[in-house]
C-alpha cells in the first residue's frame, strides 16, 4: 500500500533527501516550500504522514503543527518534526503540541525511514 | 553664486542617475545568475539524493556545466550539514573521488581572500585527509576566519598530532575572536577530549582557559573534571566560576568537597559563590546543606536563589533545611524558601 | 543675505559629505558580513551549548488582541536555551488573564528581585510544565517601567528588549548573538535590521508574505527605514559610534544595563538614552563599550498609519534625541567617550537638532527672497533643486545598497514605488516631518523641565558588573 506523505523544509537539499529516500521505500512524497504551503497542501492532499522542519519561513513548525491539530481532518495526522539537536525546549515544546516523533538535526535518512515507518505502523492501527 | 549651485545639482543628480543604472544592472544581473543557478542546483540535488539513496547504483560526478561547480559545491555542503552517519561518510568519499575536496584543496591557496575563506569553511564541513598538508599551511593564513576553519577542519581529523597545532592556532586567536576559537574548541573536544583538559592543567591566555572550562563543563566531559578541580584554585575570578559551574554539569560526588570549600569562602565574589552552590545542587551531596543553610541568609540576591534551589534538589533534608529557613526574620529569605517550596 | 545662503549651503554640504561616507562605511559593513559565511555559521551558533541563553522582555500594555500570538511565535524562536519574560504594565483589558489561560499559568511566591527600580509587582505566574515563560503582573508605570522590571526577573545574561507588537524573525536571536560571542568583554548591546510591517500579509502574529503598504505615508516611512538602516546605522556602528538600538528590537547585556541603572522613566526617548548612557557608564569606568549592528533583517514593526499618530510618534523621537542631548552634554566633544562623544553626538546636535531648524529657515527665507526679489528665479528654482536632490542621492545610495545585498524586494514595480516615493519624500513629506519635530522642541522647552532632569547621577554597585557574558 503507497502512503502519501508531505515534506515539509524551506531547504530544497532536505527535502530532496528525504523525497528520494521515502520514494526509494515506496511512499509517494508531495512538498512544501513553507509553513503556509505545508498547511495548504496538509489539508487538500490529505497524506497519511507529515515530515515538517521546525525552522520554516512563514509558518513555523510548532504553528504548522498547532493548526493541524486545530483542523477535523487533519487532528490525528502523524506528524515527524526535524529539530536542532540539543534543544530541549523544542522536543518538549512539539511534544506537548501533539508531534508523534521528533527527529534531531543531522539525521540518517535511514533513520529517518525507520521512524518514517514506525511512526506509520504506530498510528495506522488507531481509528 | 548660481555656478556652484548649478554645478552641485548636476552633481547630484548624476549621482542619483548612476545609482538608478547601478541598481537596474545588479538586479538584471543577479536575476540571471539565480535562474542559471536555481536550473543547476536542483539538478544537483537530485544527482546527490539519488546516490545517498540508491547505495552503489551511481558514482557521484563532479559537474561539468559552466559555472556549476559553485552551485554543487553549495548543495553538497548544505547536505552535509544536514547529514549524518554512514551517509554522511559516503558523501565526504565520494565528494573525494569526484575531486571536489581536491578542487577546495586548490583554493586554500588562492590569492583572493574570500575563496580561500570559503574553502576552508566547506573543508571545515567535510573533513578530508587528503586536505591535511594544505590545511597546515593554511594555519598562518593573514585572514583570522580562515585560519579558524582550518583549525576546526584539521580538528574534525580525529588525529592527536593535530591538537598542538590546532590549539596553538586558538590561543593566538582567542583575543581577536573567541566565538570562532570557541568552535573551534568545540569540534576538538568531541574527538580528543582529554587534550582540552590536559591544555587547561597548563597555564596560558586567560581567555582561553575560560573557553576550554566552558566547553568542558557544558560538553560534560568526564575527562575533565580533575583539571576543573584544580582550577578553582585560580585567581581568575570567571574562570573559577565557569569551572564550578562545569563541574556541576558533569556531576561527579567527588567534587562536592572543593565546591564545598567554595561556597563557604566569603572572599570569593559571590557570582562565583552562586555557581558552587548552584552546582552542589546538581551533584545532590547532603554535606553541603549547612553550608547552603547559611549561603541562603545572604544578602547577594542571586546567591541567595541557587542556595534555595540547590537545597530543593537535596531530597528530605533540604527540605527540612527550607523549612527551618521560613521562620526566619529576613523577608528575603522568606520569599526564597517560599518561592523555591512552592 | 549672501551670507546666510552661503551658510545654508556649506551646512548642507557637510550634512550630505558626512552622510555619504556614512554610506560608504555602510557598503563596506554589509559587504563584510556577506563574505562571513553566515548560513553555516548561523547553524553552529544555534547549535552551539555555548551560546549565552537570552531572557526576551516583552512588556505589554492592553495588547489582549495580540499577544497570546506574539508569545506563541516567540516560543517558537529558534535558539538553544531563552526564555519570555511577559510584562503585563497594569492593562486595562484582559491581557494578563488571556496569558494566563493559553498557557494554563499558575501563580508563584516570587520575590522581588531589587535590581532596578520598578512600580510593585502584583502577581508572578508560571507554567506548570517546562515551558520557558514567565509573567509578571504589576501596576502601571510605562514602558522604561515595565522594562527595568522585566529586567529584573530576567534569569539569563542576556536580555532581549522587544515591543509587544514586533514581530520577529525565527533566527533573531541567532543572528544578534553573534556580536556577543565575537567580542563578550566589549559588547554590551546589538540590534538589527527592522522593517515596516503595513502591507505584510500577517496572520496570528507572523508575517506570510513582505509587500510594500499601499499607504502612501506608509511607504514614506518605508524609505525612512530603509535609509535609516542601510546607511546611518550601518555606517554608525562601524566606527563603533551607534547610539540608537531600535526600541521594538534590542539585545542587551544584563549586568551592564542593570549597572548602569535601567531605563530612566522620566523620559519620553529611554531607548536612545540608555545606549549612550551605557557608553558614558563605561568609558568612565575605563572599560570598552561598544554597540554593534547587524546588518539583517531581525522584525517586523507597525509603522502609524494615520498623520496624527505619526505626527505624535515624530515628536517623541525627536524630543527624545534632544533629552538624550540634554542629558549627557558633558559627552559633547569629550575625548573620553570616543566616537560618540567626538562624533555621534556632535553629529546628532549638529544634524538631527538643528537640521530641520536650518531647513525650514532655509526655505523659508528663500521663498522671501524670491518673493522680494532679492534673489532671481534660477537662483531660487536651483536652491530646491539641491534641497530635492541631496536627499535623493542619500536615499537612493541606501536603496542600492539594500538592492545589491538582500534584494528584499525583487519585483520591479516595488523598486518603481521605492524610487517614486524616495522623490516625493523631499517634496513635502520630509519638510512636514521637520515641522513636527521642531514641535517636539517647542513641546520641551514649554515644560521647562530639563533642568531638573539632570538630578541624580548613578552610583550602581560595581559587583553587579562582570567582565562578559558568562553562562549564569
Amino acid at each position: 500500500m503507497s502512503t502519501r506523505i508531505l515534506v515539509a523544509d524551506d531547504s530544497s537539499t532536505v527535502r530532496r533527501l528525504v523525497a528520494a529516500r521515502l520514494i526509494a521505500d515506496g511512499h509517494e512524497v508531495i512538498e512544501a516550500r513553507d509553513g503556509e504551503e505545508a498547511l495548504e497542501l496538509a489539508l487538500t492532499e490529505r497524506p497519511s504522514l507529515v515530515v515538517l522542519d521546525k525552522v520554516m519561513p512563514k509558518l513555523d513548525g510548532f504553528e504548522v503543527v498547532r493548526r493541524l491539530r486545530e483542523n477535523e481532518t487533519t487532528r490525528d495526522l502523524p506528524i515527524v518534526m526535524l529539530t536542532e539537536r540539543g534543544s530541549e525546549e523544542d522536543v518538549l515544546g512539539g511534544l506537548d503540541l501533539g508531534v508523534d516523533e521528533y527527529m534531531p538535526k543531522s539525521f540518517s535518512p535511514r533513520e529517518l525511514s525507520a521512524r518514517v515507518a514506525r511512526t506509520l505502523s504506530r498510528t495506522s492501527g488507531s481509528p | 553664486m548660481t555656478d556652484p549651485l548649478a554645478a552641485a545639482v548636476i552633481c547630484f543628480a548624476s549621482a542619483v542617475g548612476l545609482l538608478v543604472v547601478f541598481i537596474v544592472a545588479v538586479r538584471l544581473r543577479a536575476r540571471r545568475r539565480r535562474r542559471r543557478e536555481q536550473a543547476l542546483r536542483q539538478l544537483y540535488e537530485e544527482a546527490v539524493a539519488r546516490f545517498l539513496v540508491l547505495e552503489g547504483e551511481e558514482p557521484l560526478r563532479a559537474p561539468s556545466e559552466h559555472g556549476g561547480a559553485g552551485v554543487f559545491r553549495s548543495v553538497v555542503h548544505d547536505a552535509l550539514l544536514e547529514l549524518a552517519g554512514r551517509e554522511r561518510d559516503r558523501l565526504i568519499q565520494a565528494l573525494e573521488q569526484a575531486g571536489t575536496v581536491g578542487a577546495d584543496i586548490a583554493d586554500l591557496a588562492s590569492r583572493v581572500r574570500s575563496t580561500r575563506r570559503r574553502a576552508a569553511d566547506a573543508l571545515a564541513v567535510y573533513p578530508s585527509e587528503l586536505a591535511r598538508e594544505a590545511l597546515l599551511r593554511c594555519l598562518d593564513d593573514e585572514d583570522i576566519q580562515t585560519r579558524l576553519a582550518c583549525a576546526r577542519a584539521l580538528a574534525g581529523l580525529r588525529a592527536p598530532e593535530l591538537v598542538e597545532p590546532v590549539l596553538a592556532v586558538a590561543e593566538a586567536s582567542v583575543d581577536q575572536s573567541p566565538g570562532g576559537v570557541a568552535e573551534v574548541l568545540l569540534t576538538l573536544a568531541r574527538f580528543e577530549p582529554s587534550a582540552l583538559a590536559e591544555r587547561l592543567g597548563e597555564s596560558g591566555s586567560p581567555a582561553l582557559r575560560r573557553l576550554l572550562a566552558s566547553v568542558i563543563g557544558e560538553l560534560r566531559l568526564a575527562e575533565g573534571s580533575g583539571v576543573l578541580r584544580e582550577v578553582l584554585a585560580s585567581d581568575d575570578e570567571e574562570l573559577v566560576a565557569r569551572a564550578a559551574r562545569g563541574l556541576g554539569q558533569i556531576g561527579d560526588a567527588h567534587d562536592a568537597p572543593r565546591l564545598l570549600a567554595l561556597l563557604e569562602d566569603r572572599l570569593r565574589s559571590p557570582f562565583v559563590r552562586a555557581a558552587a552552590a548552584r552546582s552542589l545542587g546538581l551533584i545532590g551531596d547532603p554535606s553541603a546543606i549547612r553550608a547552603l543553610e547559611w549561603a541562603l541568609r545572604e544578602e547577594d540576591w542571586w546567591l541567595a536563589v541557587r542556595a534555595a534551589r540547590a537545597l530543593a534538589e537535596l531530597g528530605e533534608l533540604g527540605r527540612e533545611a527550607l523549612e527551618r529557613a521560613k521562620l526566619s526574620e529576613h523577608a528575603w529569605v522568606r520569599s526564597h524558601v517560599a518561592a523555591v517550596l512552592a | 543675505m549672501d551670507v546666510f545662503v552661503v551658510f545654508v549651503f556649506a551646512y548642507f554640504l557637510v550634512f550630505t559629505v558626512v552622510h555619504a561616507v556614512l554610506l560608504l562605511l555602510a557598503a563596506i559593513e554589509i559587504n563584510r558580513y556577506s563574505g562571513r559565511l553566515i548560513g553555516s555559521s548561523l547553524r553552529r551558533t544555534v547549535r552551539s551549548p555555548l551560546a549565552p541563553p537570552i531572557s526576551v522582555v516583552v512588556p505589554a500594555y492592553n495588547e489582549a488582541v495580540g499577544i497570546v500570538d506574539s508569545i506563541r511565535a516567540l516560543l517558537a524562536l529558534e535558539y538553544p536555551t531563552f526564555e519570555i519574560v511577559v510584562v503585563n504594565d497594569g492593562s486595562t483589558d484582559d491581557t494578563a488573564a488571556k496569558v494566563i489561560e493559553s498557557f494554563s499559568l499558575h501563580q508563584a511566591p516570587r520575590p522581588t528581585p531589587p535590581f532596578l527600580p520598578y512600580r510593585p509587582v502584583r502577581s508572578v505566574w508560571v507554567p506548570r510544565d517546562r515551558l520557558n515563560l514567565l509573567l509578571v503582573d504589576k501596576e502601571n508605570g510605562g514602558k522604561a517601567d515595565a522594562l527595568n522590571a522585566g529586567i529584573s526577573f530576567a534569569s539569563y545574561p542576556l536580555v532581549c528588549v522587544i515591543d509587544a507588537d514586533s514581530v520577529l524573525e525565527q533566527d533573531a536571536l541567532a543572528k544578534t548573538v553573534v556580536p556577543f560571542l565575537d567580542d563578550p568583554v566589549a559588547t554590551v548591546a546589538s540590534g538589527g535590521i527592522v522593517r515596516v510591517a503595513n502591507g505584510c500579509r500577517i496572520d496570528r502574529g507572523r508575517v506570510l508574505e513582505a509587500r510594500l503598504p499601499r499607504s502612501g505615508l506608509a511607504m514614506f516611512q518605508v524609505v525612512e527605514y530603509l535609509r535609516s538602516f542601510f546607511s546611518a546605522r550601518a555606517g554608525w556602528s562601524a566606527v563603533n559610534g551607534l547610539l540608537i538600538v531600535s526600541g521594538a528590537f534590542g539585545l542587551f547585556r544584563k549586568d551592564a544595563v542593570i549597572a548602569a541603572g535601567g531605563y530612566r522613566t522620566d523620559i519620553v526617548g529611554e531607548d536612545i538614552e540608555l545606549i549612550v548612557r551605557l557608553h558614558r557608564y563605561m568609558r568612565d569606568r575605563g572599560r570598552p563599550c561598544r554597540v554593534v549592528y547587524v546588518p539583517d533583517p531581525v522584525c517586523w514593526t507597525e509603522g502609524p498609519e494615520t498623520l496624527h499618530a505619526l505626527r505624535l510618534q515624530r515628536r517623541r523621537w525627536h524630543r527624545g534625541g534632544l533629552e538624550t542631548l540634554l542629558l549627557h552634554w558633558r559627552m559633547l566633544g569629550n575625548p573620553r567617550y570616543r566616537v560618540v562623544g567626538m562624533l555621534s553626538l556632535p553629529a546628532l546636535l549638529l544634524f538631527e537638532a538643528l537640521g530641520p531648524l536650518v531647513e525650514l529657515v532655509g526655505y523659508c527665507v528663500a521663498i522671501a527672497s524670491r518673493l522680494t526679489g532679492t534673489i532671481d528665479t534660477r537662483f531660487f528654482l536651483l536652491f530646491f533643486a539641491v534641497a530635492l536632490l541631496f536627499g535623493l542621492f542619500l536615499t537612493v545610495g541606501a536603496i542600492a545598497l539594500e538592492d545589491a545585498s538582500f534584494g528584499r524586494h525583487p519585483g520591479w514595480d516595488d523598486l518603481g514605488r521605492i524610487l517614486l516615493f524616495a522623490v516625493l519624500e523631499s517634496l513635502g513629506y520630509r519638510q512636514l516631518v521637520h515641522l513636527w519635530r521642531l514641535e517636539g522642541v517647542w513641546q520641551l522647552i514649554r515644560k521647562g523641565e530639563w533642568g531638573a532632569m539632570e538630578r541624580k547621577g548613578f552610583s550602581r554597585s560595581e559587583a553587579a558588573l562582570q567582565s562578559g557574558v558568562g553562562l549564569r
